[in-house]
């Protein structure tokens, strides 16, 4: 990233908050609750009975050992496999069935461990491509041409020029994704989930890789993004993030969740020191 | 009309057909990143639905060949059904891929479908002619006679392009092109991003189709004939190389790919001499480097000699159009 | 009945040549996880240079062996000379299949410039037809026939009776575990791929002594049957490609006896399909076969 510190954050620029995050009324149902979640993977329960809520505006945190089943929970979630078992439901509606790209068109995306940016396209295109259901990409719109979604493509094009200002990037925007450096692609890749303007957004160890600076800028852009309504489920293993970041924090071990709380407080506990060490 | 302009006609028209079928295959393969090794196979299948159509029925000329329909409609209407039933094709081929198996599986099984199709069309005599094929197709400007008839095909082939070339540049530029390329890239990732994988894929078999079944029809009309020996599985690695050679994904480079080595390479080899004792000796030199050339470039230069380009922008730039159209307004973020 | 019998007998001729090369495809499969589809061009090269090795007046048997015996010698160079070399470079597999056709393709045409694209012909070999019980068959039938039983019995003693064997199975089920026991891979690789060399070899001088006529093509003509037949029985498991290839050979020979023999390879086809789109991992596949879904 380059080495100018973020501007102030990204609240009324054109590129972030015309209409926010979509948020859901603070305080009122949950807009995820997971029921009961089984995934077995052959003979290995890697999800074992995990039920939480989340509510809307609230960054939570998920914490564990390795192997606790901490990504599957984002996996089976976000629909890339399906549950073995139980229940997921999100803003109401119940999507334990429902495929990837439904979830991520109801506001469901998700980031991964190791970045995936289209390695073809420039950074700018990964951003401009994540919008959904672009007038360009229907049948109309091949037949009609620039005519009929020109205004669009451009209004997204400068929502996503201005998104890469502020992460700091803009000078790269031109540049192949695929032969960014690994902090500029997790960048990219968060930029991207951001331009589809998510209702929930899971991060699968986003900081991992990224220096010090790099952490308290996404830091600094999660917890702005929260201020719009977002909602955020993230796992760290950095745990000062999770403390600075997260209003509550789940620990998983074995496949279950096995504390929640705050991160100040669960740093005592006997049981999640435990599972650190044996896990 | 002399050999040598007659031969130029021959170079043209299979320079324009070859085009039209390398911007399909680009299509399917450089943009989307389906290698559809069974391509050739929707060439065919457009060469011989003109067959079929413009044909009278098979018992005409004392029946020598056998074949279904027959219906004598006219060039036009049987060129566009010919396009129709490439895109059909495309799709089904394509549909092998839509099952969650690895690409090179998938690759193979389509390499095991274009033998197929040859084995098949060969084995039935009935159906389209057989090993021995179909012959005596019309050509719509016959009747022009001599060498008007050729440059009237020529130019018809030249048109047929300049269209091709503006409907290929809807799909491989603009939004399309990028969200086909999206998906080409990371499948998973397009899909958790809300992009339907699977009407991107069968979009781009239709339309890549499409574009074979047409440059099937033309090359079938002009030749007169078409028989399994003019589309064996080999055929769709000409157009493959071409493409990769050239740069796969960049519509320029894989136009003069295509002129270099499907028109080039395995015409010219032809005005080698012919050495009485190895017969077969020529064309057989123009396939092996063709081969060669394939994997010195996979190895050495996948990208091809021209790069994949991506449309660039500025921050306060007016938003060019990257697939060549007008300019877009200016957009300037507030400060 | 009478027919339905020797049609299976038929089957178990011709699967038995279908199983060796079968064998073959599915071995380099496990060992480098690459689908060879160059072992066509190389199995029609079998049959040429045993043409050759004929023409020069040996005995067809000690052809066979011979001749096999060089392709497996070739299999080895096209493995350390163009397979490693490029997947050591980062080639995807996808990228691979496409070398392994164009190298199947400039094979091909190094037989047609040699030998010309004629097709050609070992003579009569068949020998004398028996008939015992309600089969049918030539002597050179039945002879390749054992010699196939032989090499099959031969490779399952290596697989499971010898610490080569064992060495074997290790690198195919997980190449770097296997390095990282101390077993030497790349010497485990060019021994999967001598033997499986010889195999495809031996399959296309075996298709050449029972067809009558064959040309540069004989190999893509039978990759058809020989595919469906790696994969009905699991690509990666050599016993399900024996298996395989039995199935295959009497499968297709009952339906070209009951009904079109011309669409022979059409059936190899169907079922190539039908595996994929109910069970593509086929019947006894596991491991290495479970490679090869997305």
């Amino acid at each position: 990233m380059s080495e100018r510190e973020l501007p102030a954050l990204p609240m009324t620029s054109a590129g972030m908050s015309q209409d926010g995050g979509r948020p859901a009324e603070a305080g009122a149902d949950q807009l995820l609750r997971v029921t009961d979640l089984v995934k077995h993977y052959g003979g290995v329960h890697a999800v074992d009975g995990v039920s939480f809520d989340l509510r809307p505006g609230t960054i939570t945190g998920i914490i564990g050992p390795n192997g606790a089943g901490k990504s599957t929970v984002l996996t089976v979630v976000s629909g890339f496999t399906p549950a073995t078992s139980g229940r997921i439901e999100f803003d109401g509606a119940d999507i334990t069935t429902e495929p990837t790209d439904r979830r991520a068109r109801r506001g469901l995306v998700r980031t991964f461990q190791i970045a995936r940016v289209f390695d073809g396209l420039t950074a700018l295109e990964n951003l401009i491509v994540a919008v959904p259901q672009q007038r360009s990409l229907t049948a109309r719109g091949l037949a009609l041409g620039r005519r009929f979604w020109g205004p669009e493509e451009d209004e997204i094009v400068a929502r996503a020029l201005q998104l890469m200002s502020t992460f700091g990037m803009a000078d790269k925007a031109n540049e192949r994704a695929g032969s960014l450096s690994g902090g500029q692609r997790r960048a990219v890749e968060i930029m991207r989930v951001l331009m589809t303007r998510p209702k929930l957004l899971l991060v699968d160890e986003p900081m991992a890789g990224l220096n010090p600076r790099l952490v308290r800028q996404l830091e600094e852009v999660l917890v702005g993004l929260r201020e719009q309504g977002l909602t955020v489920l993230i796992i760290e293993h950095e745990l000062d993030t999770v403390e600075r970041i997260c209003s509550e924090v789940l620990v998983m071990a074995w496949g279950k969740v096995i504390a929640r709380g705050d991160m100040a407080e669960l740093r005592t506990r006997r049981e999640v020191q435990d599972a650190y060490v044996v896990g | 009309m002399t050999g040598i302009a007659f031969y130029g006609v021959v170079l043209l028209v299979y320079l324009g057909t070859d085009l039209l079928a390398a911007w399909g295959l680009n299509l399917e393969f450089g943009v989307s990143g389906v290698a559809n090794l069974a391509y050739i196979v929707v060439i065919a299948a457009g060469a011989y639905t003109y067959a079929i159509l413009t044909l009278g029925p098979d018992t005409g000329n004392g029946g020598f060949q056998q074949y279904v329909l027959g219906l004598h409609l006219p060039f036009g209407v049987a060129v566009v059904v010919a396009a129709a039933v490439g895109a059909v094709i495309g799709v089904v081929i394509g549909v092998t891929g839509l099952k969650r198996i690895r690409q090179d599986y998938q690759a193979m099984v389509m390499l095991v479908i274009s033998l197929m199709a040859a084995t098949v069309v060969g084995a039935d005599t009935g159906f389209l002619g057989g090993q021995p094929g179909l012959s005596l197709i019309p050509n719509p400007f016959s009747g022009l006679g001599g060498a008007a008839g050729d440059w009237a095909y020529v130019a018809m082939v030249a048109f047929a392009c300049v269209i091709g070339f503006v409907v290929m540049r809807r799909f491989t530029g603009g939004p399309m092109g990028r969200a086909l390329r999206a998906v080409r890239d990371d499948e998973q990732a397009a899909a958790a991003m809300g992009v339907s994988v699977v009407r991107m894929r069968l979009l781009s078999q239709a339309v890549g189709g499409a574009f074979g079944g047409v440059s099937g029809a033309l090359l079938a009309a002009f030749i007169g004939g078409w028989s399994p020996g003019a589309w064996a599985y080999v055929e769709t690695l000409a157009l493959l190389t071409a493409i990769i050679v050239g740069g796969l994904g960049n519509d320029f480079g894989i136009s003069l790919g295509t002129f270099l080595i499907a028109v080039l390479l395995l015409q010219g080899v032809q005005f080698l001499p012919e050495i009485r004792a190895h017969p077969g000796l020529t064309e057989a030199l123009g396939w092996i480097t063709l081969g060669s050339l394939t994997i010195a470039f996979l190895a050495i230069r996948p990208q091809g000699v021209f790069r994949e380009r991506r449309p660039r922008y500025h921050l306060g730039d007016p938003v060019a159009d990257p697939a060549g159209g007008g300019t877009g307004s200016a957009m300037t973020p507030p400060r | 009945m009478h027919i339905l019998i020797e049609s299976i007998g038929f089957g178990v001729a011709s699967g038995a040549v279908l199983s060796l090369g079968a064998v073959g495809f599915t071995l380099q499969f496990g060992i480098s996880n690459l689908l060879n589809v160059t072992y066509g061009a190389l199995m029609s090269l079998g049959a040429f240079l045993g043409l050759f090795l004929l023409g020069l007046g040996l005995n067809i048997w000690l052809v066979m062996t011979l001749g096999g015996l060089l392709i497996g010698v070739t299999s080895v160079a096209f493995s350390r000379g163009l397979i490693s070399p490029l997947t050591r470079r980062g080639l995807k597999p996808f990228s691979l299949v496409i070398v392994s056709v164009s190298a199947g393709i400039v094979l091909e045409y190094l037989i047609v410039a040699v030998a010309g694209p004629a097709t050609q012909s070992y003579g009569n070999l068949s020998g004398t037809t028996l008939h015992f019980w309600d089969f049918t068959l030539t002597t050179s039938q039945v002879t390749i026939l054992a010699i196939a039983v032989v090499l099959m019995l031969g490779l399952h003693l290596l697989l499971t009776r010898t610490q080569l064997g064992r060495a074997m199975r290790a690198t195919s089920s997980n190449r770097t575990l296997a390095k990282s026991c101390g077993i030497a891979t790349s010497r485990v690789s060019d021994i999967a791929w001598l033997i499986s060399g010889t195999f495809c070899g031996m399959a296309g001088i075996a298709l050449a002594i029972t067809t009558e006529s064959f040309d540069f093509t004989l190999g893509s003509l039978f990759l058809i049957p020989m595919i469906a037949a790696a994969v009905l029985g699991g690509v990666g498991q050599p016993y399900g490609a024996m298996v395989g290839g039995l199935v295959v050979g009497i499968v297709t020979e009952i339906s070209a006896a009951y009904w079109n023999p011309a669409y022979e390879s059409v059936i190899a086809f169907a079922i190539l399909i039908l595996m994929l789109l109910v069970r593509p991992r086929g019947l006894f596949g596991s491991g290495s076969a479970r490679r090869l879904l997305a």
